[in-house]
């Protein structure tokens, strides 16, 4: 299977990056001023809105370093040749057990508990990829399939589990479980925002992940094999251990996202609190060419892109599927140019 | 020269858009979920929008929050933080957990928010006794079953279990219910979500082949699979809060109504008069008009034989001339 992966030539890919980013936005823009009942309002908070106050500066930031995470989860598995489309059950995975950990511990661990909670997330996450991984090494099962199948299943799983006498919380009329005791919080930032001191973990891991894929023979393996398989298989790659430890590792970092997102944002498993990290992480990983360094700046500009659209729908002039259909557009032009550039 | 004379054109252009006023409202509808295709939640909107037009300047905007909860919390914050909106209308029981943290980080918004209960001092809520309009479809349940001679059993499908479910609409049923038939049981079963039409339909049909004669579905658009279960069973279905008659005309033989759009004018009204108390929770229920059974309409009349409608609307008036009663029961917090 062909994957998406940075152009020989670098300006290349990011120009025509740049110019379908371009259109997309020039069709938002246009949607906006087309269907808003007072577009120069709408256009305002489109633009200015994701950072119009702490509150939303603190959002996009903290959203944006989750799509940090599963942006280089998706740019990792891509790397190497392997489609992991599973990154939704893998945060959700990765959530709950984090959950369970910091539930489960004594509050007095405190950070060591917090470490413990996240670590438990990755675990989670890497098992959930691994299997796929390990599916394919042994039966060569399509991990396209497998992990998009796994993910389909844990997600309901871990919903009918939030709500149980394990985790539920009595007497709210969310679907969420308990709160974690505030020891193992991470500390907020920029209140009332939703950011928190984890989120600053992500710079540090694009870094380290940017070092080890371009820069030592580890991540070398790991792009041979995403080019041509046969190839790394002829220079006596060991085709089991590099199906699961791409997979396992991109389940990791989703984990690690499910594990934030509980530890530093709701302080509890609310359903639905990842929806749709994993797929914006692909789209992100396309956006960045799968290149960890360009994944920092494609998630901010994602991110950006997904509150602006969601501060117009906040303005009361369009219903609340726009927002989608702003990152469909920018999807489908971003999309676009990487099918166009294959054929 | 033309390319200063450019920035400053530019930057007056920029100054302006920046300086473009947001336009402004007095009074955010926050809908936790879709606006249309949602009976409750557009009479919300109705209520409040008729209260306002009352009030000369006085300005509505209505947000759809989508339907994942998770989210909730972040656009309640991002509206309040605008600085827009001198109250934030809502209504759902979970809106009082969600909007407590928005208060405490901004402590001069005001919430007004139906179908909810708590003594939050930035808060009116008003909550409906749910116990008594879960009686009522209860009795009506009952006196169907007796008359058609079914096994003596009523089932209740829910979206989730909730407290006001678990506390006082499965308890308020058995109560209608057992009024009719002391040793009627009620079958309870839950979807787990409150759109999947197809598990709603599949529960719905496990209850009828063990011979249920009535339905109660309260799971949102899951509720259409239990209608679509009982017309393929030749059963019937009561309908919870909102004119269901028409869904499926001879299988919804029962429906009962809140008057969301009654309480939230109401509200709205007083708001804006200045009369509105905070911190104070309503509860109102049958007596008080704001829940009632639609036996007027044709549909009921014509659906029911007179056996089951006259004794059926005896029960209805005991409960809007207030001389039966039942409590609601309600947070301890």
């Amino acid at each position: 299977m062909n994957l998406p992966r940075a152009h020989a030539n670098p300006l290349i890919g990011l120009s025509s990056t740049l110019l379908a980013l371009a259109v997309s936005l020039l069709a938002t823009v246009v949607l906006l001023v087309v269907f808003g009942s007072h577009p120069l309002s709408a256009l305002r908070s489109f633009f200015v809105g994701p950072f119009s106050s702490p509150l939303a500066w603190g959002n996009t930031l903290n959203q944006s370093s989750l799509l940090v995470l599963t942006g280089l989860a998706a740019s990792v598995a891509f790397g190497a040749g392997a489609f992991n489309l599973g990154g939704e059950g893998q945060v959700y995975l990765g959530g709950l057990a984090a959950l369970a950990a910091a539930l489960f511990l004594p509050p007095v661990w405190g950070a060591l508990g917090i470490l413990a909670a996240l670590v438990s997330g990755m675990v989670a996450g890497a098992g959930l990829g691994a299997v796929s991984g390990a599916l394919k090494a042994r039966w060569q099962a399509d991990e396209l399939i497998t992990t998009f199948l796994l993910s389909a299943s844990v997600v309901p799983v871990v919903d009918s589990l939030i709500t149980s006498p394990l985790f539920g919380a009595a007497g709210s009329f969310l679907i969420t479980s308990r709160k974690i005791p505030q020891e193992f919080w991470l500390p907020g930032l920029l209140a009332p925002s939703n950011l928190h001191w984890g989120a600053l973990l992500t710079l540090p891991l694009a870094v380290v992940f940017g070092v080890l894929v371009n820069s030592t023979p580890w991540g070398y393996r790991l792009r041979l094999l995403g080019r041509n398989r046969a190839f790394a298989q002829y220079t006596g790659l060991s085709m089991a251990s590099y199906s699961l430890l791409p997979l396992g590792l991109s389940g990791a970092l989703h984990g690690l996202a499910g594990a934030l997102g509980v530890l530093g944002t709701q302080h509890a498993l609310v359903q639905g609190f990842s929806s749709g990290w994993g797929w914006n992480g692909i789209a992100v990983a396309l956006i960045a060419r799968t290149n960890p360094w360009a994944v920092v700046p494609a998630a901010l500009l994602f991110t950006f892109l997904d509150q602006a659209s969601r501060m117009v729908v906040l303005q009361g002039q369009f219903p609340f599927q726009l927002s989608a259909l702003f990152q469909a557009a920018i999807l489908f032009f971003i999309t676009a140019q990487i099918v166009r550039r294959r054929s | 020269m033309r390319s200063s004379r450019f920035a400053l054109v530019f930057a007056l252009l920029l100054a302006g858009f920046l300086t473009t006023p947001v336009f402004a409202a007095t009074i955010g509808v926050f809908i936790p979920g879709a606006l249309q295709g949602s009976p409750t939640y557009e009479l919300l909107d109705a209520g409040v929008r008729k209260a306002a037009a009352e009030v000369p300047g006085i300005t509505v905007k209505t947000i759809e929050g989508g339907f994942n909860q998770a989210q909730w919390g972040e656009q309640i914050a991002a509206l309040v933080a605008s600085g827009e909106y001198k109250w934030i209308v809502t209504s759902n029981p979970a809106m009082p957990e969600i909007c407590t943290p928005v208060a405490q980080a901004y402590p001069a918004q005001r919430f007004i928010i139906l179908e909810s209960w708590s003594k939050n001092a930035s808060f009116a809520t008003l909550s409906y006794n749910h116990r008594e309009l879960a009686f009522l479809h209860g009795a009506l349940a009952g006196l169907l079953t007796q008359s058609r001679k079914g096994a003596a059993v009523a089932g209740l499908v829910a979206g989730q279990e909730y407290p006001d479910m678990n506390n006082a609409i499965l308890p308020g049923f058995r109560e209608g219910f057992q009024s009719i038939l002391p040793a009627g049981k009620v079958e309870f079963r839950v979807v787990g979500n409150w759109y999947d039409a197809g598990k709603g339909a599949e529960l719905a049909k496990n209850l009828f082949d063990q011979n249920v004669s009535v339905v109660l579905p309260i799971a949102g658009g899951a509720g259409q699979g239990v209608i679509s279960a009982a017309k393929q069973a030749g059963k019937s279905v009561l309908w919870y809060d909102t004119d269901g008659y028409a869904l499926e005309k001879g299988i919804v033989v029962g429906s009962g109504v809140i008057r969301q759009d009654t309480a939230s004018y109401q509200l709205v009204k007083k708001a804006l008069a200045g009369t509105l108390e905070y911190g104070k929770p309503l509860v109102v229920g049958v007596k008080e008009g704001y829940l009632d059974y639609l036996t007027s309409l044709p549909a009921f009349v014509s659906g029911l034989p007179a056996a089951i409608r006259t004794p059926f609307e005896a029960i209805v008036n005991q409960f809007r001339t207030g001389k039966k009663t039942l409590a609601m029961p309600l947070p301890t917090s």
